[in-house]
């Protein structure tokens, strides 16, 4: 791009240097000149010739051709000071030398010419490679056509650069470099239908006309990359033109890979969808057996129950009764989660009535009588959201319960730690084989023969985490599990005020 | 009195079905795990085993297998409907019959007499070269096969297949099983052979509604005796 101007630059040192150097040739051997021979005085008057060419091009080399020949003739061929040659060998001289400076001016011009041409090609390569190298590696589609349209404007000095890629319906533009692109121009660029785009931009400007490259990929498009600016040399238009070839195989790539990311993606919903059905039914299903077990010998006149059979079957389906409601109202707020609108509706709250109502969400009378809730600190108050955390503290009972020996107490306690409080919940049950230790609260932790698992440990984690709390599992000494969540305690002083308001909380 | 040994872990379930079935008049002994359960169907030695598949430690269709390596105590699967390709290869492996949860305690008591009836039938057959299922009477020596004393012509295929089915008649015998017995190795999926010969079979025997010759939908066949129901 700033070729033209070097060059000029380059003549005008060459003038000067053929200037000065024959200026000191001819000095240097003024003195002398009686004493040697013409042809040698020839010989030395090339060189400032040769210097002239070197430095400023064939151009210069004329000018040195001529000045060299008045020089010589009128200093150095006898009789001296007149164009007058005198002797024909002195003729032979002057014509020998005019022939030789040229072809020996052409001969260096050449070769000057093929090394800048050389060097050109380099500074284009290298050019070429610095752009390429940032288009290789992991980059996200986003982030590769910042860099594709940053790096374009910068190399080329654009004032404005632009990716256009293909959207479902029409182009969307994919990243901007250099000066916003008005909506008024974007309008002239894409093509809606009902409204006319211009095929030619008739700008007052002509150096700063819009224009653009279209980016394939084996004869598909990809997108356009449209510039606003000057681009006049022809190196440079093959410089981007070569480096849209590559934009567009690195975008097509990315795309692609985005593409597969959300096939996997896709295919992960799916199985996990799956999964979630065949764990909710069977949860569904096994109260549902039970239910309609006890119902069904409770109704059938040629079973004769006494007085406690009838109690326990009437009192299997009042528990298994409450089993199916917990599970239908976790699944209610499973699908609130999935369908991300929930969000907790935090009130201050003492963490002993969260526990009271975990255990009234538990429902079953019997279940209650087997947690034992020692005194718990009082004064923890956390902000909360009083369905979900009792809803956590019941799927916790539910699931020590169902792990426990029956008539083993479950104990549910109460533990402040720095800023948070942490409720624990341990069983006496067999505890979580290492192997699933990490898999407890996905949504199907469960090994498809064990009849326990389903959603309630999801839940309960979904909702901590909805809290900006931790839940983890461990295995106590004794060999029962040990769930564990906390909370982040409310500081004391924001409590206060709310006292003395008295009208916040519950 | 008849023993029935009940293996689930579902505590609830387990509890109802005790009672229910103990009202019944059944003898009963309950096993939460597959291990236990299979240690008490030796020391126990029930009549008939309620299995459900989902069990915590050893695999429904794997208990199936280690029993029948020593026992032929018939096996009532009770399973979930979403289970059907495990149903089936828990018939493959042995079990005799399933019910769907949920299920009434008349359903299951019901399809537990069935399976007791067609056991002892089972125990008489040992040996004899007559089969006998309700009407139906099949001659393994003369090859011949009568419907409540009348002669009934059969090709040879139907005959082994009626044959097959009526040794052990309450069982339910899925396609694969049928299809290979029959058939031979290498069969096992051409259905549709084995539908144009039950077809055959039930107009032959009189029984166009299939009530001799169940169908279980997607999974196979079953002889019962009709007889003894009202």
């Amino acid at each position: 791009m700033l070729n033209s101007r070097k060059s000029r630059r380059d003549q005008i040192k060459g003038i000067a240097l053929t200037t000065a150097s024959f200026l000191i040739v001819t000095l240097a051997m003024f003195p002398f000149r009686s004493h040697i021979s013409v042809a040698t005085a020839a010989l030395v008057l090339v060189i400032p010739v040769i210097l002239g060419v070197v430095v400023g091009g064939f151009g210069v080399g004329l000018v040195g051709i001529v000045a060299g020949f008045v020089i010589y003739d009128f200093v150095f061929i006898p009789p001296y000071y007149t164009l007058n040659v005198g002797q024909t060998q002195n003729w032979i001289a002057l014509g020998v030398y005019v022939a030789v400076v040229i072809i020996v001016s052409r001969v260096v011009a050449n070769m000057k010419d093929a090394r800048s041409v050389a060097v050109e090609g380099e500074i284009h390569a290298r050019q070429l490679f610095e752009l390429s190298k940032l288009l290789l590696g992991e980059h996200e589609l986003t982030e590769l056509l910042d860099t594709v349209t940053s790096s374009v404007q910068q190399t080329f000095q654009f004032e404005a650069v632009l990716l256009l890629l293909q959207g479902p319906e029409r182009l969307e533009v994919g990243a901007t470099a250099g000066r916003p692109v008005t909506a008024n121009e974007l309008h002239e660029l894409i093509p809606e239908s009902g409204f006319p785009a211009a095929l030619l931009r008739h700008s007052d400007r002509d150096s700063q006309s819009l224009f653009s490259i279209a980016l394939t990929v084996a004869g598909k498009p990809v997108g356009l990359l449209v510039m606003q600016g000057a681009l006049a040399q022809n190196p440079d238009i093959q410089l981007l033109s070569t480096f849209a070839n590559h934009a567009a195989l690195a975008i097509e790539q990315a795309q692609l890979k985005e593409q597969a990311l959300e096939a996997q993606l896709l295919t992960e919903t799916d199985k996990w969808r799956r999964a979630l059905l065949s764990s909710v039914s069977h949860d569904l299903r096994t109260p549902l057996a039970s239910i309609k077990a006890a119902a069904s010998g409770l109704n059938d006149p040629s079973v004769n129950l006494d007085q406690a059979q009838t109690r326990e079957l009437l009192d299997t389906i009042s528990t298994e009764t409450d089993r199916l409601s917990r599970l239908v109202v976790n699944l209610l707020d499973m699908t609130r989660i999935e369908a991300g609108v929930m969000t907790p509706n935090n009130e201050i709250i003492e963490i002993s009535d969260l526990i009271e109502e975990g255990l009234t969400a538990l429902g079953d009378d019997r279940a209650r009588a087997q947690v034992s809730v020692p005194e718990s600190p009082s004064d923890l108050f956390v902000s909360a959201d009083h369905v979900l955390i009792s809803q956590v503290i019941a799927n916790l009972l539910d699931n020590a319960l169902r792990h426990s020996p029956k008539g083993k107490p479950v104990a549910i306690e109460v533990a402040p730690r720095d800023s948070e409080v942490f409720v624990t919940v341990t069983d006496q049950g067999p505890g979580v084989p290492p192997q699933l230790m990490e898999h407890v609260f996905e949504m199907f932790s469960k090994d498809s023969d064990s009849s326990h698992a389903g959603i309630g440990l999801a839940i309960a984690k979904a909702f901590v985490s909805a809290h900006g709390g931790q839940i983890s599992v461990e295995n106590s000494p004794s060999g029962g599990a040990r769930f564990s969540f906390s909370l982040p305690l409310v500081p004391f002083d924001e409590r206060r005020y709310l006292d003395d308001e008295d009208t916040f909380g519950r | 009195m008849t023993k029935i040994l009940l293996v689930d872990d579902d505590r609830s379930l387990l509890r109802a079905l005790e009672i229910g079935l103990g009202a019944k008049g059944y003898d009963t002994a309950v096993s939460a795990t597959g291990k236990d359960g299979l240690t008490k169907a030796v020391l126990f030695s029930p009549d008939l085993i309620l299995l459900d598949m989902g069990l915590p430690d050893i695999d429904g269709i794997q208990f199936c297998r280690q029993l029948r390596s020593y026992s032929e105590t018939p096996i009532l699967v009770l399973s979930a409907a979403e289970d059907e390709t495990r149903k089936v290869e828990a018939l493959d492996a042995g079990a005799d019959d399933y019910v769907t949860k949920p299920f009434g305690m008349a359903e299951l008591d019901a399809r537990i007499r069935v399976a007791l009836r067609h056991a002892r039938n089972r125990s008489d057959h040992n040996g004899a070269t007559l089969v006998k299922v309700g009407d139906i009477e099949v001659d393994l020596e003369r090859r011949q096969v009568t419907n409540a004393g009348v002669p009934i012509e059969l090709t040879a295929r139907e005959f082994d297949i009626l044959l097959y089915l009526a040794k052990n008649s309450g069982k339910v015998y899925t396609h694969h099983q049928i299809l290979r017995d029959i058939w031979g190795r290498g069969y096992g999926e051409e259905t549709h052979y084995l539908r144009v010969y039950i077809n055959r079979l039930r107009k032959k025997l009189n029984d166009p509604e299939g009530k001799i010759i169940r169908t279980k939908p997607g999974i196979g066949y079953q002889l019962l005796d009709t007889t003894e129901d009202s």
